[in-house]
């Protein structure tokens, strides 16, 4: 059956702010007098021809009845919303947009199942979802890896082709060089023409 | 509650799901909100209503050709400012 106290006949939106006020632990007297000053009032008691303002009284009843059932209201909404949340966040898991409409599809028909579960399945489908996700996250990581390793490997093949590049290059410079192939062929262990051929090198940088 | 009303309310707490109106048909009428069952006509109705007239759902088609209703954000807002009645849960 509806409630018709004075309080119940205030619109909707009136209720609402009244309720969070005694959720947020406001005392009766400033509810009633914050309500008693509003406009939504005044017309609720010329319409019902309330011969008093709303009183602290008042407010008790409401807050052991019609506020209980919006307290009830509540927690369901939000446990709904909570519900198609986590189902949006697992239908996005199995990858792809999840503005997509066939992740939309999906989050709805795991809303269903979500709902459906009992206090012990859920938490049960909860674990079993954690898993399935840390196995995923495991694979990925494995993914990532093999993916670096194959970069560092071709960052180091084309390193190594570089070099023996440059080493041609330098070979067939140096080697037009009378001073430097003298040093080549000229007498010595290789550390010796290594370390005059370096000389000889620095020498050449030092030229303008 | 009125059908239109309640649909709205299924939807937009689930809000961004998306349902087949046989899903929809069973949730409304489980959920013994209204003074009679819904015959899958009357839902078909009160759906297209709601998404041609108020702006309030949308029919989604997914790329297998399966179709499927959600709440619109006005569709939330309106059912934010009714009050958030939950269906179902």
């Amino acid at each position: 059956m509806a409630r018709q106290g004075k309080i119940a006949r205030l619109p909707f939106a009136v209720r609402d702010q009244l309720c969070e006020k005694l959720s947020d632990g406001i005392p009766a007297r400033e509810v009633c007098a914050w309500v008693n000053a509003l406009p939504a009032w005044k017309e609720a008691r010329a319409k019902y021809g309330y011969g008093s303002d709303i009183s602290e009284q008042n407010v008790s009843d409401w807050r052991s009845g019609g506020f209980v059932d919006w307290q009830a209201e509540r927690a369901k909404v939000q446990h709904l919303r909570a519900v198609a949340e986590s189902a949006c966040h697992i239908a996005a898991a199995t990858g792809g947009d999840p503005a997509a409409v066939g992740s939309r599809i999906l989050a709805g028909r795991l809303t269903e199942l979500l709902e459906s579960l009992d206090d012990q399945q859920a938490p049960e489908l909860a674990r079993a979802l954690a898993a399935l996700r840390r196995g995923e996250n495991d694979a990925q990581r494995l993914e990532l890896d093999r993916s670096r390793a194959e970069l560092q490997r071709q960052a180091l093949e084309l390193e190594r082709e570089r070099f023996r590049r440059q080493t041609c290059e330098m070979f067939l410079k140096w080697h037009e060089d009378q001073r430097a192939t003298a040093i080549a062929d000229g007498p010595g262990a290789n550390a010796e023409k290594i370390s005059a051929l370096l000389a000889y090198m620095d020498e050449q940088e030092d030229v303008p | 509650m009125r059908l239109i009303k309640l649909i709205r309310a299924f939807l937009a707490a689930r809000y961004p799901a998306a349902y087949p109106e046989a899903a929809i048909l069973g949730r409304i009428n489980r959920s013994g909100m209204l003074d009679s069952p819904c015959t899958a006509e009357d839902l078909h109705k009160a759906l297209l209503t709601l998404a041609q007239r108020h702006g309030h759902a949308e029919l989604l088609t997914d790329v297998d050709g399966a179709q499927a209703w959600s709440a619109t954000p006005a569709g939330v807002s309106a059912w934010t400012v009714d009050g958030s009645p939950a269906v179902g849960g």
